[in-house]
């Protein structure tokens, strides 16, 4: 019996350092986390938002800085070391929408960016928007039998 | 060579700065009261007795008390019980008193700049200011 495909580039590949890149990830996306607490706390201190609502200034300003970073080409060097802690956060959907808007900058600006901008991200809205839907109906759930308040 | 000990030495130093602050000692409740009475040191006593809490500020005037709270750390997950239950156990104890409790770091920030403002003592201001934080802690947007 010869090997299979699977089993012969399981082989030829290289070992991946798991233990190294499970450190990288964390590394990375503790930073990101640390910044967008960083951040949070002055959007608190210098304007008017509670921190309930400081969130949202925090989400964007995040997602833009990852965006700049993207076009510049940095977000990829991060990803490169980071891996997983550099697009699980939400950093990730900035780098995600800008990496698809330049590599589709070539079919023009409907056809090209305009279409395939979301191509990678629109997973990210539909399943972040499915599990705050199964979150808040659990939640809801919780609340109406009285374990958890909101 | 020379990149591992400017890290190490920045390190030791972040680490220096965070002993210091962590072990400075600083009251664990503030207070603010024009006329202190039996009430509003019980108040006090109250929140400072509560292991929950790691700070809190409490601003008293005229029959009403906003109180903002820091809640601890590795109890933030519960802030919001922590906070409805705080606030019952003063309305339940104090009926007399308009009680507001925060758990918002926030609405403890600004209740610490009242605390510090040197108009504190001017009645009209102080209302105005507790009615802007009471307004700021319902804010949804």
């Amino acid at each position: 019996m010869g090997e299979t495909k699977k089993e012969t580039l399981e082989k030829a590949a290289p070992k991946r350092p798991l233990i190294l890149n499970v450190l990288r990830a964390f590394l990375v996306g503790g930073i990101i986390s640390l910044v967008g607490q960083l951040l949070t706390y002055f959007y608190m201190y210098f304007f008017p938002f509670t921190e309930r609502t400081a969130s949202n200034p925090t989400v964007a300003t995040l997602v833009f800085i990852s965006m700049l970073l993207t076009g510049f080409g940095l977000y990829k060097k991060i990803g490169q070391f980071g891996g997983a802690g550099s697009a699980v956060p939400v950093t990730g959907f900035g780098n995600a929408v800008i990496s698809a808007a330049i590599e589709h900058r070539t079919e023009g600006y409907v056809l090209g960016v305009g279409s395939n901008m979301f191509k990678l991200a629109g997973s990210v809205i539909v399943f972040g928007v499915f599990s705050a839907f199964i979150v808040a109906l659990f939640k809801t759930i919780f609340v109406l039998v009285g374990w958890v308040s909101w | 060579m020379k990149k591992v000990m400017t890290m190490r030495r920045i390190i030791s130093i972040f680490i220096v700065i965070s002993l210091l602050y962590g072990c400075s000692p600083n009251e664990k409740v503030q207070m603010y009261a024009p006329h202190p009475t039996n009430d509003e040191k019980e108040i006090v006593d109250l929140l400072a007795k509560k292991e929950e809490l790691s700070e809190a500020t409490a601003i008293f005037y005229d029959h009403t008390v906003v109180v903002g709270v820091q809640v601890d750390a590795m109890k933030k997950w519960k802030k919001k019980k922590i906070e409805n239950n705080l606030q019952k156990e003063l309305e339940s104890k104090y009926a007399q008193h308009e009680v507001f409790v925060s758990a918002d770091l926030k609405i403890k920030w600004e209740l610490d700049k009242v605390l510090k403002d040197s108009n504190i003592n001017q009645q009209q201001k102080l209302k105005k200011s507790l009615s802007r934080i009471r307004k700021l802690a319902k804010e949804e947007t």
